[in-house]
């Protein structure tokens, strides 16, 4: 079944545990290839600062999301995660929002909410 | 007539929280700190006894010592603010006065730097310059200050010194219109260089470095592959990893400072930056000091000095 352009939102993983985020990211993988265009919400706000190893992570959900077309953003609860993903120049390659509803009424997603669910995911 | 001057500090606390900004005045401002410019300043003026201390320090200074040896008056300066001051006429306006202390104001208040007398000193040691209730004379400036409140205003001060605004001179050669690189400072032949900038001594920047929008790197910097510094200042002994777009920022070693958004992180848990260390060449490196891998590139890094060409205005 390919869903088109559908929303979702996933918490980022705030642990560093490596099985953990292999997981979350097996999700990923399966979420890009099961939907076409998705738009992959990610909800970093409990992550004050970020660590090189989500930088990584955040950066694999990109690319594999970017293989379905889609597009990620990022709901950076603390402003340092997002000077840390600024200054990493993550933003050219991922919308940054500070609250989900700020992206779910943003320009990009707006236009799938009429046709598509938006699937909020507790990770 | 003798004159001495003394030159207090507001401490150099870097751990103080992000509230606390008494350090910026031992920033270095393209290339010297705001002190060592009071002290140079103070030396064209032909003062005999020139004295730096911490304001926590205890005891403040030998002053009452100085005064014995024939030190008739004392200029005192609160390094905390940045002000070209011309010490000449401050001096020549406390002699035509008569003033027993004379206290240096700007429109926004007073500046930290009074002119006290012999009298003056020993009632009550320098105390009478620090106490603002004193009764003393005023003396109005209407010149350059830069207060040094806060990160943004050093970097306001750089910004101005940068474009000539006040009359700091940047250290080092001029490499083109300004554009200040200090002769020691190395830069990738790929590292595009728009000014007005400076790059301080020992700096090394690595190829595909973007350096634009009155940014300054001051001494001892590492900027790795590709990073870009728009309007930021990179202060001493700072690594800065590749590929990253540092913009409107102060970079202290692993803490940076963003100005528009008014908060502080810790780049070193993210892996973006690094405090350097600075080693003599000469020392010979135990187990330790090998474990230092920026000392250890620049001990076996071998290319000569490279010159900057691609400079763009």
């Amino acid at each position: 079944m390919t869903s088109k352009g559908a929303v979702v939102i996933k918490k980022f993983p705030q642990s560093r545990n490596f099985a953990r985020r292999k997981a979350f990211l097996t999700e990923i993988r399966n979420l890009a290839r099961s939907t076409y265009r998705p738009q992959l919400v990610l909800d970093i706000s409990e992550s004050v600062e970020l660590d090189p190893d989500a930088i990584e992570l955040l950066l694999e959900c990109v690319e594999q999301t970017e293989r379905a077309d889609g597009r990620v953003s990022v709901i950076a609860g603390s402003p340092q995660a997002a000077v840390i993903l600024e200054l990493t120049r993550l933003t050219s390659v991922l919308d940054l929002y500070s609250s989900v509803s700020e992206a779910v009424n943003s320009g990009t997603l707006h236009r799938y909410k009429a046709q598509d669910v938006v699937q909020p995911l507790a990770v | 007539m003798q004159l001495g001057a003394l030159v207090v500090t507001q401490g150099t606390n870097h751990q103080s929280g992000e509230a606390a900004h008494s350090w910026i005045s031992t920033w270095p401002v393209v290339g010297k700190t705001v002190v060592e410019r009071w002290i140079d300043r103070v030396r064209e003026l032909g003062v005999g006894v020139v004295s730096v201390v911490d304001r926590n320090a205890e005891p403040p200074v030998r002053i009452m010592d100085w005064v014995k040896e024939g030190v008739e008056q004392i200029l005192l300066i609160l390094s905390g603010a940045y002000a070209e001051i011309d010490l000449a006429d401050l001096i020549h306006f406390h002699h035509e006065g008569r003033n027993r202390i004379t206290r240096v104001f700007d429109k926004k208040g007073p500046l930290g730097i009074s002119l006290l007398n012999r009298g003056a000193i020993l009632k009550g040691g320098v105390r009478p310059g620090l106490d603002e209730a004193l009764k003393s004379s005023r003396y109005d400036f209407l010149g350059y200050v830069s207060r040094l409140s806060s990160a943004m205003a050093y970097r306001q001060l750089v910004q101005d010194a940068l474009e000539g605004r006040c009359g700091i001179q940047p250290a080092g050669y001029q490499a083109d219109d300004k554009i200040w690189i200090d002769a020691s400072a190395r830069v990738d032949v790929s590292a595009k260089i728009q000014g007005p900038c400076y790059i301080g001594a020992n700096t090394r920047i690595h190829a595909g470095v973007v350096i634009t929008g009155y940014s300054s790197i001051e001494g001892n910097c590492e900027i790795d592959m590709g990073t870009t510094l728009d309007h930021a200042c990179v202060l001493p002994n700072t690594y800065l990893a590749p590929g990253l777009l540092v913009r409107n920022s102060v970079v202290d070693g692993t803490r940076l400072e963003q100005l528009e958004k008014g908060v502080t992180v810790d780049l070193g848990r993210a892996a973006l930056a690094a405090r350097r260390y600075a080693v003599a060449p000469s020392v010979s490196h135990g187990a330790t000091d090998r474990a230092n891998a920026f000392h250890r590139d620049e001990e076996l890094d071998l290319q000569p000095p490279m010159v900057p060409r691609d400079i763009t205005r």
